[in-house]
């Protein structure tokens, strides 16, 4: 049963007062972070379901940036079921990765609510260069999905070295050119040349969220 | 109607045939009236299918605060609220200031092509005692992308300079005469309509840039009935507006009306189909599939004292981090059933997808059938059965939201067993105590009035089904008691001692019953109530509900006994008495409108019906609204003549980005009479029920995996 709260009918003038990006970015995945400008979250106040990913030193940590807001942090893999990744962060939102790219997002004003990715996954990984869809869907502000197909242009940019917190690493730079009718956008994953693995990333999460970007880091 | 108008504004719009391509006329600036057009006059514009624009303007005596909604892609309607300050003379009654309610509606019958421009009638003030009151045949185009021009004939106020005889008149001569202000005020004027002088009006809307934009236009309306006593200047045709619109979307604008009177208002468009955070904050899901590590979990480990009852502890407080109240499981073969109370999800389809989640992340590997039973107060209403390994595969499907419903089963719970009830799921105990606010609107002495206090809230509830539960509140601060409108009415006053009740009590006691819910059979649901049911009234009540799990119709029927409460709102009842009661048809048009319509006799023994229309957003946001006709004549009904109403409902998630089952609602009533009264029961089944049926649960499925 929904409980009714009156209020006054100029409640609704109000709505236009604030606005929601302040909010995103206070909670968003900035709360596990060492950035000097952002407040970490102390240990203790971890919520259970994260807490017990940061006591257990095996897990695996990811290093996040989100541009648009430019705000970054870390997240902890808590899950990997059929190749998809559920990267945690202390507030509870989550980013799916499979292969390395980004496959989904929850709870981070969640746009892309999933990705078939099957197709460029095979070219990014082999360095090859070739056309390719992806398909995204979205969900709504009105509560609905939204799909979207993509026509990418998958290409290999050479060798570069790139320096992570796990060190410098050789790489090979693959970009992959998207667009759809009203919408378009470049990743950008780099592939390491000692694991074949991507290491590092820059890939898009929709119209609101934009651009993420993904690193290995350590713990 | 339409055809005459049509070809009138076809001559009209010769004058402004333009070669310039065409752009989609975007109604986002808006009027004193608070609908879209220019400074006064209105365009052929319309606003994005399903806009909220509210308005606040003033300028010289007026004042005016209009919500605007964009009902269909074609048309818009609009509630008024305006003052004239000193309309009459100063001895009068308010200091000759007068206070009206006025409603409008537009339709725009031409989209805007290459060549011709967009074309709209409407009507302003239709239903109202008639001072803002006119209609309008206006055609709107664009050349290139910042400039508009509109062109219109108007009636009514909108012929007053430069008025002319009706053209209309050539098909009767009926429409050369246009009466005063006949009725007690909310009848459709139609007798009035398109009828006496004509007037051109138009105007130019320049958009500068982004943020600032123009308007000039030439105004017919003389402000002749105000100008005698409010000292209104209209000395010119010609106003100029500028106005700016602010990053957050409130726009602001000033203007100059007749050359003298300088006004300003806020204006602020809202788009109730986008969440302010769309997906939501909440936490993410756990994803699902690893059965191998939930088989040496301990709790379904037998060695380490695992079994149905440590599993039964697992499931309960992972689905209360959920928000979900575990009343019953069992688990058997391959099968496990849970039974749940949804405290938290405003998206039902979303607290079945939580539910299976916890159960598929807990449950022992074997189990592959999940079944999620939804209660309220302890009444079974459907239940949703998934197959585990299908929620293994699709959740992170591209497509998952579609292919997890298709393999989902939807299916009543009527025949639901209190089999494996949790020990301690009855008696429930709740308790809330907060603070709240009760308004009044429109009392011409003080348009808003309200009362601040606390509030208190219990229920009991010692098996399933059976509820004891009352509300008390204490006014702390107010003014509904201050009023001193005192009932005038013809017909019993049912509702209209509304402040008596307000003056003559300390606590109140809003409500205070017993409540028993249950389902009779398949697709069946019963309510009896009995007690003091609200405010005013106390007694009992029954109502039956048939409401088939996929079905787009209900039907339902109510009686009740109830007799009229002391104005403390205590324990005592004064002498009215009546026997009241409806049958009731609920429909799912689609698209979003839901109707329904109400026949039986109201609270003060008269007969009739209500009408009501919603339009109710995906995700929940709700604007709608009701008219009651009953045997009670207008005359005797009295200011009004029949009982009409807006409401809006906001589900607090929309505004916050975070899951609730709270709702911000409001009700608006231009004047509450008590004609068409309806008794206020809590918890009416088709409101109880609609949520977790077929229809509503497949319209949430995009967030089942959320």
């Amino acid at each position: 049963m929904i409980t009714r709260v009156l209020a006054s009918f100029l409640a609704l003038a109000l709505l236009g007062a604030c606005s929601s990006a302040d909010r995103l970015v206070d909670r968003g995945i900035a709360i596990a972070t060492n950035d000097p400008g952002q407040k970490p979250l102390p240990k203790g106040q971890f919520p259970p379901r994260f807490a017990a990913l940061v006591a257990d030193t095996s897990v695996p940590l990811m290093v996040v940036t989100v541009e648009s807001r430019g705000q970054s942090g870390r997240l902890l893999l808590e899950n990997t079921v059929n190749g998809i990744e559920t990267w945690l962060s202390a507030d509870m939102s989550a980013l799916m990765i499979q292969n390395g790219m980004l496959q989904g997002t929850r709870g981070v004003g969640s746009e892309l609510f999933a990705a078939d990715i099957s197709e460029p996954i095979g070219l990014i990984l082999s360095g090859s260069t070739g056309y390719t869809d992806r398909f995204h869907s979205n969900l709504t502000g009105d509560d609905k999905i939204s799909t979207r197909t993509y026509r990418c242009l998958v290409e290999n940019k050479g060798p570069a070295v790139i320096n992570l917190e796990t060190g410098s690493i050789p790489t090979r730079v693959m970009t992959e050119d998207c667009k759809s009718l009203d919408q378009s956008f470049t990743n950008t994953y780099w592939v390491s040349s000692n694991t074949g693995a991507i290491v590092q990333a820059r890939q898009w999460a929709g119209s609101e969220l934009g651009y993420i970007k993904t690193q290995d880091g350590i713990r | 109607m339409q055809e005459r108008a049509t070809r009138i504004v076809y001559a009209a719009g010769l004058l402004l045939v333009g070669i310039t391509g065409a752009s989609s006329l975007s109604g986002q600036s808006l009027t004193t009236y608070g609908t879209p057009g220019l400074i006064e006059m209105p365009t052929a514009e319309v606003m994005n299918d399903g806009e909220l624009a509210v308005t606040a303007s003033a300028f010289g005596p007026n004042f005016r605060y209009t919500a605007a909604f964009q009902v269909l892609p074609r048309v818009y309607g609009s509630f008024r609220y305006s003052k004239i300050s000193n309309i009459g003379p100063s001895t009068a009654r308010l200091g000759g200031d007068t206070f009206d309610r006025s409603f409008d509606i537009h339709f725009q019958m031409l989209d805007e092509t290459k060549y011709r421009p967009a074309v709209a009638v409407g009507l302003r003030d239709f239903l109202g005692t008639g001072i803002l009151s006119s209609e309008y045949v206006v055609a709107t185009k664009s050349f290139g992308s910042n400039i508009e021009v509109t062109g219109g004939m108007g009636w009514g106020r909108l012929a007053g300079r430069g008025s002319f005889s009706n053209p209309l008149s050539i098909f009767s001569d009926k429409f050369d005469t246009r009466n005063k202000g006949s009725n007690t005020g909310g009848q459709l004027e139609t007798g009035n309509w398109f009828r006496g002088e004509a007037a051109l009006f138009g105007g130019v809307k320049w958009k500068i840039n982004d943020k600032a934009t123009f308007f000039a236009e030439y105004s017919p309306d003389l402000y002749t009935r105000e100008s005698v006593n409010t000292g209104i200047d209209i000395a010119s045709p010609l106003n100029f507006g500028l106005e700016y619109r602010f990053k957050n979307g409130v726009n602001l604008k000033g203007f100059v009306v007749g050359g003298k009177e300088v006004g300003a208002q806020l204006s602020y468009v809202i788009n109730p189909a986008k969440r302010r955070v769309p997906g939501g904050l909440e936490n993410a899901p756990r994803s699902v599939g690893q059965r191998n590590r939930l088989a040496i979990a301990d709790w379904n480990n037998s060695e380490k004292g695992g079994g149905k009852d440590a599993v039964q502890r697992v499931l309960k407080s992972r689905l209360a981090a959920d928000g979900l109240a575990l009343q019953g499981f069992t688990m058997s073969g391959t099968q496990a059933t849970v039974r749940v109370e949804n405290d938290r999800w405003d998206v039902e389809a979303q607290a079945a997808g939580r539910a299976a989640r916890v159960m598929a992340e807990t449950l022992p590997p074997e189990i592959e059938e999940l079944t999620v039973v939804f209660q309220s107060n302890g009444m079974p209403i459907s239940r949703i059965v998934t197959q585990r390994s299908d929620l293994e595969e699709l959740q992170f499907d591209y497509d998952g939201s579609w292919r997890t419903l298709a393999r989902a089963d939807i299916e009543d719970a009527h025949d639901e067993s209190r089999l494996g009830e949790l020990e301690d799921a009855f008696p429930v105990f709740e308790t809330s105590f907060g603070p709240y606010i009760a308004t009044s609107f429109f009392d011409p002495d003080s348009p808003l009035r309200a009362d601040l206090g606390v509030q208190l809230k219990l229920a009991y509830r010692p098996t399933a089904g059976l509820t004891f539960a009352g509300q008390f509140r204490y006014p702390l601060v107010g003014n509904i008691a201050d009023s001193d409108r005192v009932s005038n009415s013809l017909i019993e006053p049912v509702r209209t001692n509304a402040v008596r009740y307000a003056q003559q009590s300390d606590l109140e006691i809003n409500n205070l019953t017993a409540e028993y819910m249950f389902r009779p059979g398949k697709d069946l649901f019963g309510r009896v109530s009995a007690g003091y049911l609200e405010s005013m009234f106390g007694g009992v009540s029954a109502e039956l509900l048939w409401y088939p799990t996929s079905s787009r119709l209900a039907l339902g029927a109510e009686i009740n006994y109830v007799k009229q409460r002391d104005f403390d709102m205590l324990f005592g009842f004064q002498s009215y008495d009546v026997v009241t009661g409806h049958a009731s048809a609920y429909y799912d048009f689609g698209n979003g409108f839901f109707g329904q319509l109400d026949v039986g006799r109201y609270l003060a023994g008269d007969y009739g019906a209500t009408v009501s229309i919603d339009r109710e957003f995906n995700n929940g946001f709700k604007i709608g609204g009701y008219f009651t006709l009953t045997d009670v004549p207008f005359d005797t009904f009295g200011e009004g003549s029949f009982d009409k109403g807006l409401r809006v409902e906001i589900p607090l998630s929309w505004l916050t980005g975070k899951p609730s089952r709270t709702t911000v609602s409001q009700k608006i009533q231009p004047i509450t009479r008590d004609g068409g009264a309806r008794l206020i029961v809590e918890n009416r089944l088709y409101g109880v029920v609609r949520d977790y049926r077929g229809k509503e649960l497949s319209d949430g499925w995009a967030r089942y995996l959320r």
